[in-house]
């Protein structure tokens, strides 16, 4: 069972919160408990149960208190927020860390005492403005992710009726999962923030005595992985959106395409075919790659590869089956660690997956384990099963973070960065064999994002027709996504408007992440309206047939935003 | 800190540049930097025309001017340190130490030259200071998204609040010289108070906060800033209104004028050269001078509102005990008893003539400003 | 570090293996458990994160996670 296998699997790491948790947002025996059924002041509550969409939003550094998520009398349409490295100020018995938040508590300190306060008095009273707290979301400053996502996806004028029936449930997930970008963390609490955005669905159904759809965006993307839906977050998504839940209309899962079409990240290594994996220097967190042999449902000789750091000689794996090994230098450093698993590949295959770890290029300190930078050779030995999907993990530093990793890439011999007319290529050429040793852009999509029901939205230049940025991950067959969304203004001017984290304040942004919120709008729209869409198919059907053009859809025209976003 | 030559300094910006307003007058070149060649053209021509008759002198037949209507008929510059002068006839600031806390007042000068307390300021101690690093790290996040308004601040005020409220030199030039006359008297004022301290900027604390401006060499508490921001804001809110206000007033956390204030005062925080507790003191010096000024013009029945500020206890009575700047915090702590503010007796502040006169320009000039 | 050094593979103790198990992640173990120098104490492994604890185990704070994620998830899937 998904959730069991989900405790499990995170078990270690719930082991280690506190390494990673502020020591403020973990809970303690002597808070009070809190067991309060509410969610929305009245003012909020939707004027016709039969007639909404809930919007669900997991994110970093979410601005709850944001007027584009309140009432034209300033009530919160919040229903339930989990911020979850926020200070717990109280207790709830199915909050392991963090802070909920209920939109008519929010609304009881706004506004209870008669004179309005402001966001950032909001904020500061809830722990999340705080600049002497270390470690745990920040919403002073004015780029946010979150801010960006949650307007586009549930952001309505604070007079604007239609806001009424789309009631949010959000989670902000903590600043340590999101800065470590290669995903190490992040998955325990991305599925803790699925489960808490059902579990408040379900309540919040209940309390309206109707059946509530549900559309969750997920604007977050990793690189590696298996691409074939195994990873737990994606099982529990898949679970979730093919069974429907008695209380809950459909709920559908909504994530970006990806952002590293460019980024060199994914090939394919075939027997005895060499590729070079770049590490750059000043890079101050590990870097890691997979490979992953071809599924079979019979039991396969361990996979073998041939490893050469810059300017040393090569050395051999020699697993003789699953395992983990380490390659130590003649002062008995470790230069690399290396685990080799059988992994459960759909119905009854497995799949091989050998993981390569190699420490920072710049050491946190003097003696500290330190990889050279440069490139490092990868060959296939030519008697090992293959041909190999070879994955680099993301490992960068996102905008407002302290310096951190720094992306490493593969470097192979015939892939061009751009077309001879200076283009930025779409898909693989038609012409490449599946097996040969190759970087590849197919195959680039949010490896969160290849489940059978999520819907993956990628990025179009203003409302399409007009190529495709540069960016957007690819599905394993080239299509840049299931549905498209503007992104860009055009190819010219990257980036489109978007609210900043206070008032009316506005930054420029980019990216597949804000494509999805776009999705998910239109589609709560939709649901809301009584459409029966119940899958991924269905969704883009209507898309198309709304007269969205293009092959995939582009959702140029979702209605007014509550801002100009300069398309 | 802004000071005469900053102002000058400053002349791309227009609201500031008031000694570029005697530019309009065709014989500013008769002032200091005179043209050589219209001296050398005098001469010749005087040689041309005069003949050698006797002088028979006029006899002077002044008509009584006050000394303000004088005033009006000076340089901008000259006649702001005359203003200044008739402010801090009636100011001092007087220091000591005792209970072992270093404290420095400023007080009013009665006609019988008796000091009332305006504001008593405690220095707080060099724990309390040390107990803020954690908040001016935190602020340095948002050093990327202030940088234009940190660097801008440096030299220049005045736009920030002339962007609120529509203070153009030309329509309200009395206005004008009542807000350069606000910041030379913060000035003088806040230095005189940071002698006393000779407070230690952050990063001599802790050297991995690294300013990203240079430190000024004068001592942080009070904050200069703070002072200035929040004498402009104060002044300013009691200027313009249809109607003077009958009391002194309380800064609003709803007013873009305070915000602004605020924000100013943050921003040196955030640029890492002041401590939080810097701009709580230096806002209230602030406030109060406005307050002064405002009774010193002949409005709010001639008195001030006199408090003292314990630095110590800044942050006591704040959420887990913060020692945070920002102007909720302000509000409350100035709305309510609180550990860290207490109120002293309301002083009596004789009205100055020429300020007087002044305000009373610059409250018409107000009313006019739809014309 | 030469760079001619030569490298020596040198296989773990099952038991590093064990604590990842057949489908754990790797690299999140890594990083719970990075490289040591030679010869070092095995200490309480540095904390992840600015501002946060050392990332030793902790008992108490797990269980409570735990349950209230058992609770969670409950209220998500239970019928």
């Amino acid at each position: 069972m998904i959730a069991q296998a989900t405790l499990e699997k995170y078990r270690a790491l719930i082991d280690r919160l506190p390494g990673f948790v502020p020591p403020d947002a973990l809970i303690r025996p002597g808070l009070p408990l809190v067991d309060d059924p509410e969610f929305l002041s009245p003012q909020a509550l939707p004027p016709d149960p039969g007639r909404c969409a809930v919007i669900g939003v997991i994110d970093h550094a979410i601005p709850f208190a944001h007027r584009l998520l309140t009432t034209a009398s300033g009530h919160s349409r919040v229903a339930a927020i989990w911020l979850q490295d926020a200070p717990a100020q109280d207790r709830r018995c199915d909050i392991a860390f963090g802070q909920e938040l209920r939109g008519h508590a929010i609304d009881h300190y706004r506004l209870g005492t008669g004179a309005r306060r402001g966001e950032a008095q909001v904020y500061r009273r809830f722990g999340v403005i705080d600049p002497a707290r270390r470690g745990g979301v920040d919403l002073q400053r004015m780029a946010s992710h979150g801010a960006a996502v949650t307007a586009l996806a549930a952001g309505f004028a604070p007079g604007d009726p239609q806001g009424l029936d789309h009631p949010l449930i959000a989670v902000s997930l903590p600043d340590f999962s999101v800065a470590d970008t290669s995903g190490s963390f992040s998955p325990l609490f991305i599925q803790a923030a699925v489960f808490y955005i059902l579990a408040r669905a379900r309540a919040l159904a209940r309390a309206l005595g109707q059946k509530l759809p549900v559309v969750i965006n997920l604007s977050m993307g990793l690189t590696a992985g298996s691409l074939d839906g195994s990873a737990l977050v994606t099982q529990l998504q898949d679970s979730v959106a093919s069974q429907p839940d008695p209380l809950l209309g459909p709920v559908q899962f909504i994530l970006p395409s990806g952002n590293s079409r460019q980024g060199r990240l994914r090939g394919t290594l075939a027997p005895g075919g060499t590729m070079q994996w770049h590490l750059p220097p000043d890079d101050r967190t590990p870097s890691a790659l997979e490979l992953w042999g071809p599924a079979s449902p019979l039991p396969q000789p361990p996979l073998r590869l041939t490893l050469q750091r810059p300017g040393g000689s090569a050395i051999a794996t020699q697993f003789g089956g699953p395992g983990l090994a380490r390659l130590l230098d003649d002062t008995g450093h470790e230069a690399a660690r290396l685990m080799l698993q059988t992994l459960p590949a759909g119905g009854d295959h497995w799949r091989q997956r050998l993981t390569l770890i190699v420490p920072p290029t710049r050491p946190a300190a003097p003696g500290a384990p330190t990889a050279p930078p440069g490139c490092w050779r990868i060959t296939l030995c030519a008697d090992s099963p293959g041909p190999c999907t070879i994955a680099v993990q993301r490992d960068d530093t996102l905008p407002g973070f302290r310096p951190g990793g720094r992306q490493s890439g593969l470097v192979a011999e015939g892939y061009r960065r751009r077309t001879p007319d200076g283009h930025w290529p779409e898909a693989d050429p038609d012409n490449l064999p599946p097996g040969a040793t190759a970087v590849r852009r197919n195959g680039t999509v949010n490896a969160l994002a290849t489940g059978q029901t999520q819907l993956r939205v990628g990025a179009a230049h203003g409302r399409g027709g007009q190529g495709l940025p540069p960016y957007g991950g690819l599905l394993e067959d080239g299509s840049p996504g299931d549905l498209l969304a503007p992104a860009d203004r055009s190819a010219n001017m990257p980036g489109l408007l978007v609210p900043a984290s206070r008032g009316r304040a506005l930054q420029r942004s980019s990216g597949t992440s804000l494509a999805a919120p776009r999705a998910t709008r239109w589609l709560a729209m939709q649901l809301a309206a009584g459409a029966d869409l119940t899958d991924r198919a269905s969704i883009v059907a209507a898309a198309s047939a709304q007269g969205h053009a293009g092959a995939p859809p582009v959702l140029a025209d979702i209605g007014p935003l509550p801002w100009r976003d300069g398309l | 800190m802004l000071t005469n030559s900053y102002n000058s300094y400053n002349s791309y910006n227009s609201y500031n540049s008031y000694n570029s307003y005697g530019a309009s007058n065709s014989y500013a070149g008769l002032d200091g930097g005179a043209d050589p060649s219209l001296a050398a053209a005098l001469m010749a021509a005087r040689d041309g025309i005069i003949d050698g008759a006797v002088p028979a002198p006029q006899a002077p037949a002044p008509q009584p001017l006050g000394p303000a209507c004088k005033l009006r008929r000076l340089e901008p510059h000259f006649a702001l340190s005359v203003l200044l002068f008739e402010a801090l006839e009636a100011l001092a600031v007087t220091a000591g130490s005792d209970c072992a806390t270093p404290h420095a007042t400023l007080a009013a000068r009665q006609s019988d030259g008796a000091l009332e307390p305006l504001l008593r300021m405690d220095r707080p101690s060099d724990a309390d200071f040390a107990a803020e690093l954690a908040l001016i790290e935190g602020y340095g996040d948002l050093r990327s998204e202030r940088l234009p308004e940190i660097l801008v601040q440096r030299g220049s005020l005045v736009p920030f609040f002339a962007a609120i409220l529509h203070l153009n030199p030309l329509h309200a030039p009395a206005t004008a010289l009542v807000l350069d006359l606000t910041q030379e008297l913060a000035t003088a004022v806040v230095q005189r108070v940071k002698l006393v301290f000779s407070a230690p900027r952050p990063h001599m604390l802790d050297d991995r906060l690294q300013p990203v401006i240079a430190c000024p060499a004068h001592g942080a508490y009070p904050s200069g800033h703070a002072t200035q921001a929040f004498a402009l804001a104060t002044v300013l809110d009691m200027l313009c209104r249809d109607a003077s206000p009958a009391a002194q007033t309380l800064p609003d956390a709803d007013s873009q004028l305070y915000r602004m204030a605020a924000r100013i005062a943050v921003n040196r925080t955030v640029a890492g050269v002041h401590f939080p507790v810097d701009s709580a003191v230096g806002a209230l010096l602030g406030v109060t001078l406005g307050r002064w000024m405002a009774a010193r013009a002949g409005l709010v029945g001639g008195t001030c509102p006199a408090l003292a500020f314990n630095g110590g206890h800044w942050g006591d009575s704040a959420q887990g005990g913060s020692r945070d700047f920002h102007l909720p915090r302000l509000v409350e702590v100035m709305s309510a008893t609180d550990p860290c503010l207490s109120t002293l007796a309301d002083v009596p502040v004789t009205s100055a003539p020429m300020i007087s006169d002044l305000w009373d320009q610059a409250q018409q000039e107000w009313g006019r400003r739809w014309s | 570090m030469g760079p001619q050094m030569e490298l020596t593979w040198t296989p773990a103790p099952q038991h590093e293996a064990d604590r990842i198990g057949a489908t754990g992640a790797p690299l999140t173990d890594y990083m719970l458990h990075p490289p040591q120098a030679p010869g070092a104490q095995v200490g309480a492994p540095p904390a992840l994160w600015p501002g946060c604890a050392a990332s030793a185990p902790d008992p108490a704070t797990e269980q409570a996670a735990c349950g209230a994620l058992e609770a969670l998830i409950t209220a998500a899937l239970d019928p």
